[in-house]
């Protein structure tokens, strides 16, 4: 009987091993191990990286001015140059098409910055940037004059003034949550929808899916486990972790992003941190505890306060839903 | 400046007939000491990116995305060890090593992860793999692939150690970091969960 189970084994793995990988694939593992040896090389930690960024930076910007070239009147604030900051990024690009994975911090213009956490697909098109697939984060600066910058989906366009939120594509089907700010969803019959702090729309090809609604507590995207799941929905669904009902009574969560799209930081610091004293479950806590990093780093610029917060995030909530990202953000935070 | 690795690609060639782990030691030439490490590191991924490969792909039922992700981890990691492994009698067995644990180790996060209650809670659809998709049309090979797939990681990893690359199980042993007893036992269990297809293979 062994020798059968060995001829079975064998078998099947011969069919594996017919499988291999392809060009691509080879391509993108070529071009990791290539940044790693980029990385190991650089002289010094900061001067390399920004060596590396501008590097980068100049190269793709060169391909990008080509693409944006011609309609920039009609793009709104035109795309300069695409600058990967450090973190742990890899990318590959084709055409208008790129393809991230990892942790990727992208500056697609002066005025637009774009954060994605694992695999995510843009298309950079002279209208604007277009998700594909995947979810990434947008911060748009204060736009100047009339014209807004759109970012673009399956369902519309999102037009922006001067944002954050982020947006989750997949198969044609997507969300936006606004963090900051006020956008403009307008969809492909140009019906226009207005959506403030904290609120959720959701499309499928055809259009507006669902219309304006409270999202989950926390503000960054969760792309590792909620995404795939959620959007093979038809619309969202309550999550069994904190949503805005479950906790409305106890996390002033509106408050929290008004507060922060008013710029008034130190106001939404207080209240986190009041509200993070409360009686809460872990996954909320956890979920303050970001939040309040992401107000003292981003915002407020403390860079110590935030270092020294991150590490006893990290103590406190070592395998937690942001345990990847706090890593991230602390030796960030660390290599300034 | 390091080799640009990319071109090293075109000169990859198709696998070997079987994984052989650690038995090619007699034909190596050692890359001399004085490469950058980026060099060496672009050698041995054309020297041993197939086996890799291989490996990551036996253990991830064909998915070309999971082989891909191990892949990039075993060779970003070398970038730490590549002096070390470049000292190595036999690098293949290191790779061999790295390779299988770091398959196993995913394995069993995602065995975690598979399962009903957590799957729930992250609201993730199961990761189904079809066994037609590599080519597995025989009734009987879809089986056993299924079979396979369904063992435990390191039922699974013992298995193919052990029946497909000829390791003894001392060595299976070492290189997994448990007693021989128990990858004996590891080992019949698996042969257990294959023996009614292997009499059904046998015929009657």
């Amino acid at each position: 009987m062994r020798v059968e189970v060995r001829e079975l084994l064998r078998e099947v793995d011969e069919a594996v091993r017919s499988v291999d990988l392809s060009p691509e694939a080879d391509a993108r593992v070529a071009e990791r191990i290539e940044m790693e040896r980029r990385r190991r090389a650089r002289p010094s930690r900061p001067i390399g990286g920004v060596a590396i960024a501008f590097a980068t930076g100049v190269a793709l910007a060169t391909g990008l001015a080509l693409l944006w070239g011609r309609s920039t009147h009609d793009a709104g604030v035109p795309p300069t140059a695409v600058t990967y900051a450090p973190v742990d990024c890899s990318s590959h690009q084709q055409g208008d098409r790129l393809r991230l994975r990892g942790h990727c911090r992208i500056e697609l213009s002066s005025a637009m910055v774009v954060e994605t956490w694992r695999d995510a697909a843009l298309a950079v098109t002279p209208r604007g940037p277009r998700v594909l697939d995947g979810a990434a984060t947008f911060e748009v600066a204060p736009v100047r004059g009339d014209e807004p910058i759109r970012v673009l989906v399956a369902g519309g366009s999102i037009e922006v003034m001067g944002t954050r939120f982020t947006v989750i594509e997949r198969d044609l089907r997507g969300r936006v949550d606004l963090v900051e700010g006020r956008i403009v969803f307008v969809d492909l019959s140009n019906r226009r929808v207005v959506l403030l702090p904290g609120e959720r729309l959701t499309w499928t090809a055809a259009g507006i899916d669902a219309l304006p609604s409270s999202p989950p507590a926390p503000t960054e995207p969760r792309i590792d486990s909620v995404v795939p799941a959620e959007l093979d929905q038809p619309s969202p669904r309550p999550t069994p972790r904190i949503t805005a009902e479950s906790h409305r009574s106890t996390v002033p969560l509106d408050r929290i992003a008004q507060l922060r799209a008013a710029g008034r930081y130190e106001e939404a610091l207080s209240v986190v941190r009041q509200t993070g004293r409360t009686k809460l479950d872990r996954r909320t806590r956890e979920a303050l505890a970001y939040e309040e990093g992401a107000i003292l780093q981003d915002h407020l610029h403390r860079t110590d306060e935030a270092c020294t917060h991150w590490r006893r995030h990290l103590r406190r909530f070592p395998s937690g839903t942001y345990a990847a990202s706090v890593a991230l953000r602390l030796r960030d935070c660390e290599s300034q | 400046m390091g080799l640009d690795v990319r071109s090293t690609l075109r000169l990859v060639g198709k696998p070997p007939a079987r994984v052989e782990p650690m038995t090619d030691g007699s034909q190596r030439d050692r890359l001399s000491p004085d490469l950058a490490e980026a060099d060496m590191v672009a050698m041995m991924y054309r020297q041993y990116r197939d086996l890799v490969v291989h490996l990551a792909l036996r253990y991830g039922g064909g998915r070309r995305a999971w082989a891909e992700d191990i892949t990039q981890d075993v060779f970003v990691r070398l970038f730490k060890h590549v002096r070390h492994v470049n000292a190595l009698d036999e690098p293949r067995g290191w790779f061999y090593r790295v390779t299988t644990n770091l398959c196993l180790n995913r394995l069993r996060r995602e065995r975690y992860l598979n399962r009903p209650v957590v799957r729930w809670l992250l609201r993730q659809s199961f990761d189904h793999r079809d066994p037609e998709q590599i080519g597995l049309t025989h009734d009987l090979l879809r089986r056993a692939f299924e079979r396979i797939e369904a063992l435990p990681p390191k039922v699974r990893v013992c298995m193919f150690m052990h029946h497909v690359d000829g390791l003894p199980q001392v060595e299976i042993a070492e290189i997994l970091g448990h007693s021989k007893g128990y990858v004996s036992k590891l080992v019949a269990r698996g042969e257990a969960a294959l023996a009614e297809l292997a009499t059904e293979r046998r015929g009657p």
